[in-house]
């Protein structure tokens, strides 16, 4: 502690868990835009992880709001926020925008993408899993070409309309923070569009991720065509979104309002390791200069003179490198905004706990289950490209 | 329509009738009465028990020191101030006494020195003020006033006087420039003490011809900062002061 | 306290409720004074605008309340209060806040804070009203809100506040 801090502020209200929530959502609403590409924007080389950000953007949105939950004072009255929600209030929002997102468009999305999988799924298995695929075909079982054919106009539309939702779906979620007046860190109309365009920059890199460890493990080839194609992506979305935080950054800093002397101190001091050395230096500029040399992003010769199985490598560490930066990102606005007064006089310090409902190793289980969710969601529905269901017999 | 829209058409419908039959049972019943709250929570926040039961209570049956503390320096002091919240005591005399304090460290709380204190309000150092002595032994409590008639301006101006005993005025006692009637001291607020009206009364000292010892610092004060009075740009009581 | 240096130090150790010991007065004092703050119960209260699920709320007499049984425990309206006038009940794991003392007000006393003011620095009426000790107070001094340029319209007025105090 350093300076005067109100009572209230010496214990941080929103602490880890509420770290974790932005980041989380900021994943799916990345991985949908990932796959839009594949579907709306016709851009064929990234194809093969169309299925896979869909499924990957589904896992990560279900365990999204669990952290908000378990941080809840009442996690049992949370259904009040369905029931009576403020209409004034930018969170009571947030139910619903979830659940259009879920139910509208991932669920919906994903339904028409897979469902002649079940149908065909159903009709081969036996005993439980026949009745279980059939029961996710919600007894629509009619594959002729007419339907599918219907099945993907359909799809294509919920696509077009998921776009804008997923930029709903995370402009949103930095609204709640840009709108509150009272705190001149959060305090920015900025805000929700440098949390969109990081969550496209943390899902393109999530898939990247996801699609190079699991093709891997399965012992197949990676589409180096696929992997080029993500990169130079997550490249360009990094330059967009890099540049808006520096215009947030000095916009901030030219009107050098009455908040700035408290600031530079916050970014000084408290939050010197994890704004400028994680989230700048090696969350976005050491990613930003690798991918920029050996992505085909800038010049296709780069490309060339990097062997596949390097240029993977270094892929992979640029995507991890850019999940600490993105992490950074939420941390420096959640946390760093309460560790200063709103007297604008003093600084606190926050300390992560390791157990408790709100400690490290809680926040760590909501990191890993949107994994285990999605390891089992590819079980029930495999979205490689070699496990495309034949034909079936003509009947 | 296709066979898709159609069952998705029924399982939304689904949803949509628990959504509302689950709304329609959970929301509780005086939700929306008033504004976007359960007007019940106002019934039961007006609810809460009193702690303090205010000064109007206490004169009901306490009438006499009521009415000598009415007339003191004290007036303004609600009783629960010193005797602390006392709405048990007022619905049960008999059984709930609420406490005097009578320690030496109560009164200091508001009365002992405290440079963000107005200047006036009487303060005292509570470690140089009659030590180990409990403070009704000389005051009055109901009826506060000093045992003797202040004979040092401190008693009340601990701010300025502390102040002034280390500028360069220390030996100057406080009436060599300020008049203060007698009517001050016990109407302090009705009756003020004067200030030097002109700039000769501290050229008394500091112009270039007085007949002062040789190291106060002179001025010519027919040059020197015309038109104001001397105390409007130094402060006489200040250490630093120019 | 603001030093001469300009330096502004200020302190409220444990609330007040010990008193208030001096501040070290180095470097010679320019100011200093005592500054209450409590819940200025806005009539745009950015707390009852960020609430989702309505358990804090204006009454129709203007008191900015928390309803304990309905608040969720979700914290934003602490993050979105300009004078960090509200705290969260460790134990009853709600939002709480001063209430202007409702209950002493509904049985037509003042607040607690303004019965045991022991000298008078605090008037408490209802606003808009022509003849209570407030309206006198707004007639004959000059009145200040905190944090006025955020426009939530505070019902806490001050006399003789200082620039400084934020």
């Amino acid at each position: 502690m350093q300076g005067y801090i109100y009572p209230n502020e010496f214990e941080l209200r929103w602490s880890l868990l509420i770290v974790l929530y932005p980041y989380l959502t900021g994943l799916v609403a990345g991985a949908f835009i990932l796959a839009s590409l594949a579907r709306v924007f016709n851009v064929k080389e990234v194809e093969p992880t169309y299925r896979l950000a869909l499924l990957t953007a589904l896992a990560f949105l279900i365990v999204a709001p669990l952290p908000l939950l378990a941080h809840l004072g009442h996690p049992e009255r949370s259904y009040e926020i369905f029931l009576t929600p403020n209409r004034k209030s930018a969170m009571a929002m947030f139910g619903f925008v979830y659940a259009w997102y879920l139910m509208v468009v991932l669920l919906l999305e994903i339904w028409f993408d897979y469902r002649r999988d079940f149908v065909l799924r159903a009709r081969e298995a036996t005993g439980p899993r026949k009745w279980f695929y059939y029961a996710l075909t919600l007894g629509s079982t009619d594959i002729s070409d007419r339907a599918l054919g219907f099945d993907d106009k359909a799809g294509r539309w919920i696509t077009i309309i998921g776009i804008p939702s997923a930029f709903l779906l995370h402009g949103y979620v930095g609204f709640i923070f840009g709108s509150v007046k009272a705190n001149p860190w959060w305090s920015s109309v900025l805000m929700p569009v440098v949390f969109l365009f990081s969550a496209i920059v943390s899902g393109i890199a999530l898939v990247l991720i996801i699609y190079i460890v699991a093709t891997l493990f399965r012992g197949k080839k990676v589409d180096m065509g696929c992997a080029d194609k993500l990169a130079t992506f997550l490249f360009y979305a990094m330059v967009v979104d890099f540049s808006l935080e520096m215009l947030d950054f000095i916009h901030r800093l030219y009107e050098s309002e009455e908040s700035i002397e408290i600031l530079s101190q916050l970014i000084e001091g408290r939050l010197f390791v994890s704004l400028i050395v994680l989230q700048v230096v090696l969350g976005t500029l050491v990613p930003l200069i690798w991918l920029g040399v050996v992505s085909p992003a800038l010049s296709w010769r780069g490309t060339r003179k990097v062997p596949a199985e390097v240029r993977r490598l270094i892929y992979l560490g640029c995507a991890l490198l850019v999940q600490v930066g993105i992490f950074s990102i939420r941390w420096n606005v959640v946390i760093g905004e309460q560790l200063f007064s709103k007297s604008l006089r003093g600084l606190t310090v926050y300390k992560a706990e390791l157990l408790g409902v709100e400690g490290l190793l809680m926040a760590g289980a909501f990191v890993i289950l949107p994994f285990i969710i999605l390891w089992l969601l590819v079980k029930i529905m495999p979205p490689w490209v070699e496990n495309e269901l034949p034909a079936p017999p003509e009947a | 329509m296709p066979q898709q829209v159609v069952r998705l058409g029924i399982a939304f419908a689904g949803l949509a009738i628990v959504f509302m039959a689950v709304r329609q049972t959970l929301v509780p019943d005086t939700f929306g009465e008033a504004g976007h709250y359960r007007a019940a929570a106002v019934d039961s926040i007006a609810a809460f028990p009193l702690q303090y039961a205010g000064h109007e209570a206490c004169t009901t049956c306490h009438r006499p020191i009521t009415e000598k503390k009415g007339t003191s320096n004290h007036s303004g002091v609600s009783c629960e101030v010193c005797h602390g919240p006392a709405a048990e005591h007022a619905t049960a005399p008999g059984s709930v006494k609420p406490p005097a304090p009578r320690e030496r460290g109560f009164c200091p709380m508001c009365h002992g020195y405290n440079a963000s204190r107005p200047s006036g309000f009487p303060q005292i150092d509570p470690v140089a003020h009659n030590p180990t002595v409990p403070c009704m032994t000389c005051h009055d409590p109901h009826a506060p006033e000093p045992p003797v008639i202040p004979g040092a301006c401190r008693a009340c101006h601990g701010q300025i006087a502390s102040q002034k005993a280390v500028s360069h005025h220390a030996t100057l006692p406080c009436l060599t420039c300020h008049e203060a009637p007698d009517e001050h001291k016990a109407t302090p607020r009705l009756i003020r003490p004067g200030k030097p009206d002109t700039r000769d009364f501290c050229g008394g000292c500091h112009a270039e011809a007085a007949a002062s010892p040789s190291h106060i610092p002179r001025i010519d004060m027919s040059t020197h900062g015309d038109g104001y009075l001397c105390w409007q740009c130094h402060y006489p009581h200040h250490p630093g002061s120019e | 306290m603001i030093r001469s240096d300009g330096e502004v130090v200020v302190d409220s150790p444990n609330g007040g409720i010990e008193g208030f010991p001096p501040i070290a007065e180095e470097g010679g004092t320019l100011r200093t004074f005592f500054v209450p703050k409590l819940c200025n119960h806005c009539e745009e209260a950015p707390c009852v605008q960020v609430c989702p699920v309505g358990a804090t709320f204006i009454t129709d007499d203007g008191a900015v309340l928390v309803d304990e049984e309905y608040c969720i425990g979700c914290g934003y309206c602490v993050q979105a209060c300009p004078y960090g006038a509200r705290w969260f009940d460790p134990e009853k794991h709600v939002a709480r806040k001063c209430t202007f003392c409702y209950h002493r007000l509904a049985k037509g006393k003042v607040p607690a804070c303004v019965e045991v003011c022991p000298t008078s620095a605090r008037l408490f009426g209802e606003v808009g009203h022509r003849a209570n000790p407030l309206a006198r107070f707004l007639r004959f001094n000059e009145i200040q809100v905190l944090k006025p340029h955020l426009n939530t319209k505070p019902k806490v007025f001050y006399a003789n506040l200082d620039g400084e105090v934020r």
